[in-house]
């Protein structure tokens, strides 16, 4: 069986590579180029979909509880998310800068072991994983907010530079990524927001208090602070443009910072499994 | 063999004042598609006749023929002497005139590289022959085809994605900034021709709400009707600037209308929301570091001419491609062409093979006449698998060398070898009918 998923793994790693490829090089917007690329991801989805399943058979337990398998879930939502901002806001150009950051993730997946996680009674709690399960989810949705936040950077800098031709011309205007941009961030927002109420839920469970000033805790707060800035400042006080935008990537500076170096370089906290 | 030929002059050929001296107005085009009718020469006709090109499409028997019917035909009814205008023509005989159609209905010949107006034109210029009744199945056929690849063009190349006019690049920069331009509001200062003609593509792409300001009043209030739009004294322009999404500039101003500290202030007011300059006056109305604000997207009359100049250069690549789309469907019109002209042969000989299987049939059911009904169908068609299986092989290799273009020898031949000249002649097009009526008279 580990074979399997290994050779899934592996397969699903190449689906994403040529997806990412065909996107990418795709400089003049060909519909069956497109269409083709599309085809490319989703076949990586639903091998992705299958490796997740295979290892809830495999190891009898949600995949949320190493590292390695985080990566293949954040991959496997952000597609998700891709494929959401597509259908239901016809957001084709997602995928050009999408695709690669999944595959990126995924990719960053063969670096860690896919050995299963010894697991103690108190990690099979339910809220347990629904905690890491929104998290995770809220990172996708923030990852897809964050490379929409760049093309809108890229679209204003190529219109300060007066250049539109090439990759810009496929974009959408600026008013629809922000849109988007605000849609896949207050998305991002709830999932996280849950993800913290049933973390401290669980933890005075477990160790009897909610909140304990771990690095992961600090650092959820802070990305959870500059996430609440940016919707504030987009809807309460109907701002938006450049510094909107930047403002919602610096979010994801947060999510990333939280996301790999408190897992690399805090290991002593109550997070340390992840 | 049927020739096509075209006659014509355009953009590239002739001046304006002979274009025009050779459009045809409706009344024209009626008479000359009567003189047509009346011709001999002639099989079929199609005038197109535009602002940028008069051409008329031929079809008949001889292309020095028809050249000197199209020469009649100007002389009769446009009273035009082609010898004078020799060096503005230009006649294309055969493939090139069909590749010249095809070219032209992709807006391959335009004056804009790759405008789609000229399909449209294509396309009611045919339906207007056809009316008049001087269209046949070869016409139907030819333009059929070049309106297939024209439309293959416009869908499968970006020919046609990026604006060619400044005006139009002006719109393009507009959606690239705003999601939908119905909701957006366009402040007009200085009422010229130019504000005009880009608020005019503006407002068709859905930007109704107009705003219009002036140093002369009555001006302003005239382009804002036009509009459905409102107007404003010139003193008024900083207070419409704040609500403004998208404002065109064109007054005559020699200096400055909008400075840097003006639409700064602006800025704070609309809290980033972008704001679109367009200024097309000489000399600038707005200072061009206004483009250094966050937000603050400024074209001016250059901006918008380089973009459009970026266009161009990629309607040309496109262009290339377009070529090969062209080469494809002419490919296909021409196997249906060639064809064409082998299909009486074919007629011809499956006729003659269908009569002497009925008369042979007839005589030998005769004398079987104590076969049963079962019997009798049996018979019958045993003689019509043979008759099929005989020719079939031969009416494949007959369409293949149409292709080939050795159609001649092999009809001439198979005439021979059949003794089918009277079968063909049955069914001849309409200038053969002609052309032997001419010769029983001799």
């Amino acid at each position: 069986m580990t074979q399997a998923l290994s050779a899934a793994h592996v397969l699903a790693l190449c689906l994403y590579a040529s997806a990412a490829a065909v996107f990418v090089t795709d400089f003049e917007y060909d519909r069956r180029r497109f269409q083709l690329a599309r085809l490319l991801s989703a076949g990586g989805f639903l091998l992705l979909t299958l490796l997740l399943l295979g290892r809830i058979f495999t190891y009898r337990y949600v995949p949320l509880l190493t590292f390695h398998e985080t990566l293949l879930y954040l991959a496997w939502v952000s597609t998700l998310a891709l494929m959401i901002m597509d259908k239901t806001f016809g957001f084709k150009a997602v995928y050009l800068f999408g695709t690669p950051l999944a595959f990126a993730v995924l990719f960053a997946s063969v670096f860690f072991t896919p050995v299963a996680a010894e697991i103690t009674e108190e990690l099979r709690s339910p809220w347990l994983t629904v905690h890491i399960l929104s998290a995770i989810t809220a990172y996708g949705a923030f990852a897809v907010s964050f490379v929409t936040s760049l093309m809108y950077l890229l679209v204003d800098r190529r219109l300060k530079q007066k250049k539109i031709t090439g990759l810009t011309a496929g974009l959408p205007s600026l008013d629809s990524l922000d849109y988007y941009i605000y849609r896949l961030a207050s998305a991002g927002l709830f999932l996280l927001t849950v993800s913290i109420f049933l973390g401290a839920v669980w933890a005075n469970n477990v160790w009897g208090s909610y909140w304990r000033w771990d690095p992961k805790e600090i650092w959820a707060a802070v990305t959870w602070t500059l996430y609440a800035a940016y919707l504030h400042t987009r809807l309460m006080s109907g701002w938006q443009g450049r510094r909107v935008a930047m403002l919602s990537s610096l979010g994801f500076v947060a999510v990333f910072f939280n996301y790999v170096v408190v897992r690399f370089f805090f290991t002593g906290g109550l997070h340390r499994f992840f | 063999m049927t020739e096509i030929i075209v006659v014509g002059i355009n953009h590239k050929t002739a001046p304006v004042e002979l274009r025009e001296k050779l459009a045809f107005t409706e009344s024209e085009l009626s008479r000359s598609f009567a003189w047509c009718a009346g011709c001999d020469v002639l099989a079929e006709a199609v005038i197109l006749s535009t602002c940028n090109r008069t051409e008329i499409y031929v079809s008949g028997r001889d292309a020095g023929e028809l050249e000197g019917a199209v020469t009649a035909m100007l002389g009769s009814v446009k009273g035009i002497d082609t010898g004078s205008i020799r060096p503005n023509l230009y006649i294309h005989t055969g493939e090139t005139a069909v590749e010249h159609l095809f070219k032209v209905a992709a807006g391959l010949d335009s004056m804009v590289l790759g405008e789609t107006q000229i399909l449209g034109q294509v396309k009611e210029a045919c339906s207007k022959a056809s009316d008049a009744g001087t269209v046949g199945s070869i016409f139907h056929a030819l333009f059929r085809h070049a309106v297939t690849a024209a439309k293959r063009v416009q869908t499968e190349t970006a020919i046609n994605r990026n604006a060619a006019s400044v005006s139009f690049a002006a719109v393009e920069l507009a959606k690239k900034i705003f999601r939908r331009l119905d909701d957006s509001t366009v402040l007009v200062i200085g009422a010229g021709k130019m504000s005009e003609l880009t608020l005019r593509h503006l407002y068709d792409q859905g930007a109704k709400k107009v705003v219009v300001v002036n140093r002369t009043r009555s001006r302003a209030d005239q382009l804002a009707v036009c509009f459905g739009g409102l107007s404003a004294d010139y003193g008024e322009r900083r207070h419409w600037l704040a609500r403004a999404d998208i404002v065109i500039s064109s007054t005559g101003a020699p200096h400055f209308v909008l400075d840097r500290e003006e639409i700064a202030s602006v800025m704070r007011k609309r809290r980033g929301k972008p704001l679109f300059l367009i200024d097309i006056a000489v000399p600038r109305d707005i200072d061009p570091r206004v483009n250094t604000l966050e937000n603050v997207y400024l074209y001016d009359i250059d901006d918008l001419q380089a973009v459009v100049a970026a266009n161009m250069k990629e309607r040309e690549n496109e262009a290339r491609k377009a070529g090969v789309i062209l080469k494809e469907e002419m490919a296909a019109f021409y196997l249906w062409f060639k064809t064409r002209e082998v299909v009486p042969l074919i007629s011809a000989l499956r006729r003659k093979a269908e009569t002497i299987r009925l008369s042979e049939l007839e005589v030998s059911l005769k004398k079987l006449n104590n076969l049963s009904d079962r019997e009798k169908k049996h018979v019958e068609n045993l003689t019509r698998a043979i008759v099929n299986r005989i020719l079939r092989e031969p009416v494949l290799r007959i369409k293949e060398f149409a292709v080939a273009d050795k159609s001649d020898i092999y009809v001439a031949s198979l005439c021979q070898l059949f003794d089918l000249e009277e079968e063909i002649n049955g069914s001849s097009p309409k200038w053969e009918d002609k052309a032997g009526a001419e010769g029983a008279g001799l």
